[in-house]
């Protein structure tokens, strides 16, 4: 494989339907993005630098979100490639599988740790889609995909989910996450305040999680869209911040239609995580 | 719940997600000897309030209010909660019948249900809870019963990719039973 060349493999299972726009984003960071397919050999996913599961609805959500697509072949090669160091994001129905292999949270790898369970914020329940804001949190080690951001940075961000609230049955695990800084992004008002209520908090996640790590912190279950929010003609003119201000300029100055929207970031530190394992 | 109908729901036809997980289970996971089937079901307890005829009650819903049952694509049976019939499967010799049920520790489903039986068909009176859940009724193949419900067991309790593949214990919770619930 060419070293110049970063390679990164968006898995497809029967239902995933944000690959080709996800595979858009990867290569507007500057990756080549391949679509592969669930049946393909498991065995050439090991020529990639690095996974990206999008979103979707692997399996018809049967059973439960990511259940059944986390028992499969592929996955399986998944998890050794993680144990290897390479980066696997997971977003939305991507997340949901990694939740359901035992990846994320992975304080004892590969056990079922926490759920991404249907969302419930007290009145509201089902279906939510819309634009919310998401912080980077501050981490020792910053994780594989907060690389480019500063602890802080409030990035606006689509969410689209049904089953995307985080939650776990031990009390001591959601210490153990603050403590290994294993939340990378968390859901906050668009001053960067957290606030577990709806629709800061679309989902009713535990401790406002909207992006989790493994404990090695390359891999990440993430439930926000950033492949929606990659180019600033996709941000919407009335959001609220300094997105929502340029976007509105831009409106008015079509040259800043195809620049780097918001959710760009996840993928350039991606990118960026990839680079500094091949220095080393 | 004391007072409650039980009103259970399946597909006409053949049901995709059972298909989907006894693919999974026996295809993917260590279960192809042991299982030799997965039978999927909606099971609603609705609790009632004391002086009711729950099986009228039991009709009602699962006739007039389409809430629960499709006509169309499914069948549908009623029963008072005490006596919801225990076996709904036969199981050859050698084999095993094990039902149990998934609820969700937050059950927005039954919630919602509830909420809307109270303001659309203003039963407030007549209904005082709904929960939701999955009945799963698995027939196990297996040396004795002991081992059955060990191997039931082990296919509803996802633990990690290997076992386990029915209900998350994180937000999930699973009642064993071979008789009522």
């Amino acid at each position: 494989m060419n070293q110049d060349i970063i390679s990164i493999a968006v898995v497809q299972y029967p239902g995933t339907n944000c690959e080709f726009e996800t595979s858009a984003a990867v290569a507007a960071a500057g990756m080549n993005a391949v679509v592969f397919r669930w049946n393909a050999d498991p065995g050439e996913l090991s020529g990639f630098d690095g996974y990206v599961l999008p979103g979707g609805f692997s399996y018809q959500d049967r059973v439960r979100a990511g259940a059944i697509a986390a028992k499969k072949r592929i996955t399986e090669t998944l998890i050794r490639q993680a144990e290897q160091g390479k980066p696997i994001l997971g977003i939305c129905n991507g997340a949901q599988i990694l939740i359901e292999t035992g990846m994320v949270p992975g304080i004892v790898w590969g056990e079922i740790q926490m759920a991404l369970a249907k969302n419930n914020t007290g009145d509201r329940m089902g279906y939510h889609c819309d634009w919310v804001f998401i912080r980077s949190e501050p981490q020792d080690n910053p994780g594989c995909f907060n690389l480019n951001c500063r602890s802080g940075d409030i990035i606006p961000i689509p969410v689209a989910h049904a089953e995307g609230r985080f939650t776990t049955q031990s009390y001591k695990l959601l210490n153990d996450l603050t403590r290994h800084s294993q939340i990378g992004f968390k859901y906050c008002t668009v001053s960067g305040e957290i606030d577990p209520d709806f629709p800061v908090n679309p989902s009713g996640s535990v401790l406002n999680i909207a992006g989790l790590y493994n404990t090695e912190g390359n891999v990440m279950a993430f439930m926000p869209h950033p492949e929606r929010a990659s180019w600033m003609y996709q941000v919407p003119m009335d959001l609220p911040g300094i997105y929502g201000k340029h976007r509105m300029e831009s409106h008015l100055n079509q040259s800043c239609f195809n620049t780097p929207g918001p959710g760009l970031t996840i993928f350039s530190s991606m990118k960026q995580f990839i680079l500094n394992r091949r220095k080393s | 719940m004391n007072n409650s109908v039980i009103i259970i729901v399946k597909l006409k036809t053949k049901d995709p997600v059972s298909e989907s997980a006894f693919q999974c289970l026996t295809g993917e996971m260590d279960y192809q000897a042991s299982l030799q089937s997965l039978t999927r079901y909606d099971y609603w307890d609705i609790q009632v309030s004391p002086g009711i005829d729950r099986l009228e009650l039991g009709r009602y819903l699962a006739t007039e209010t389409k809430l629960f049952v499709n006509p169309n694509k499914h069948t549908f049976e009623y029963h008072l909660a005490e006596s919801v019939p225990a076996a709904m499967e036969r199981a050859a010799s050698g084999e095993h019948i094990h039902r149990l049920l998934v609820r969700d520790n937050e059950d927005s489903k039954g919630t919602e249900v509830l909420h809307h039986l109270h303001r659309l068909y203003n039963l407030p009176d007549k209904i005082m809870a709904v929960r939701s859940g999955v009945l799963w009724i698995l027939r196990i193949k297996a040396a004795d019963p002991d081992d059955a419900q060990s191997i039931a067991r082990e296919i509803a309790m996802t633990r990690n990719r290997k076992s386990g593949l029915l209900a998350n214990p994180q937000s999930q919770t699973i009642s064993f039973g071979l008789t009522t619930f």
